[in-house]
């Protein structure tokens, strides 16, 4: 956990004080306001060092999930949607189609209880974020009026595409998990191919 | 407001603390909780601990320990001279104020 915390520091930050301030976070209790506190600090100590910067800083978020190689980072997106599709895929054989073996298979190994929903969610959240940060950049630069940020998009057709599924299976499965439309998108027609199991 | 909860910033506490004497971030931590009854964080504490070594009000005493302690410099005793000042005319604004009443 320490080191995970010290990451969230910038390189420059991590050479000066992460000795020390490692030997801190082994004295003390790490309690969830203590690492409140700290992840506060270290946004707050990445502002600042892009507040210092003359020239245009890219905002990077996320680096302990960036392989260096950005057809691995699609490709490892794309894996960590595959089992939330996978069980949207179960949910509509059983339900829709009448084909319950694989539905009740996974049911009775794994079950369908909160490990497994919060698995699929997280999945699905993960991969967004992964396809997220390769669309967007965000580019944060000093100049006389403070911090001023700006966010472009490039165009990579494989990404959006994954970010277009994992959106969907999300929404998709709110309605699964919640039994809800928490985002009302205004038109019926996929709702009833994928209803609630218990309606 | 009031009590010992009353929040000071980290940077005045932690100034406070070296003026004793050197400490590292555990020690200040320990120590500012006693003399204020104040908790600060290690993410505070370090926020603050940047800030004050970037402006020379403290300065690192060197150290095989990885506990790193820090000192306050003249600068930093100068600075916290000119806050305690401050805090005392507030005070006696705050005093007089309510005596008034």
């Amino acid at each position: 956990m320490t080191q995970l915390l010290l990451r969230l520091f910038s390189r420059r930050w991590r050479a000066r004080y992460a000795e020390e301030f490692s030997a801190l976070l082994e004295d003390v209790h790490l309690s969830l306001p203590v690492v409140v506190d700290v992840s506060l600090a270290a946004i707050k100590a990445r502002l600042i060092e892009i507040g210092q910067a003359t020239r245009p800083r890219r905002l990077r978020v996320g680096t302990m999930f960036d392989s260096g190689d950005p057809a691995l980072n699609s490709l490892v997106a794309l894996a960590l949607l595959l089992p939330t599709t996978a069980v949207m895929g179960l949910f509509a054989l059983k339900f829709k189609l009448g084909v319950t073996a694989p539905f009740d298979a996974v049911w009775y190994f794994a079950g369908w209880g909160r490990p497994v929903q919060f698995a699929v969610v997280i999945g699905a959240l993960v991969s967004l974020f992964l396809t997220a940060r390769r669309i967007f950049d965000i580019s944060v630069r000093q100049d006389g009026n403070g911090l001023a940020m700006q966010l472009s998009a490039r165009s990579r057709r494989f990404d959006l595409l994954v970010m277009l599924v994992g959106l969907t299976v999300l929404v998709l499965l709110q309605r699964y998990f919640f039994g809800q439309h928490l985002i009302d998108l205004r038109f019926a027609a996929p709702w009833p191919w994928f209803p609630p199991p218990w309606e | 407001v009031g009590g010992p909860e009353a929040s000071l910033d980290a940077s005045l506490l932690i100034l406070m603390s070296l003026a004793s004497g050197p400490k590292h971030g555990y020690g200040m931590m320990g120590d500012i909780l006693e003399f204020s009854g104040q908790r600060v964080g290690p993410g505070t504490l370090y926020t603050a601990i940047e800030r004050l070594e970037r402006d020379g009000l403290i300065a690192p005493v060197p150290s095989a320990d990885r506990r790193r302690p820090y000192r306050i410099t003249p600068n930093g005793l100068t600075a916290m001279r000119g806050r305690a000042q401050d805090l005392r005319r507030l005070a006696g604004v705050a005093t007089r104020r309510l005596a008034a009443r």
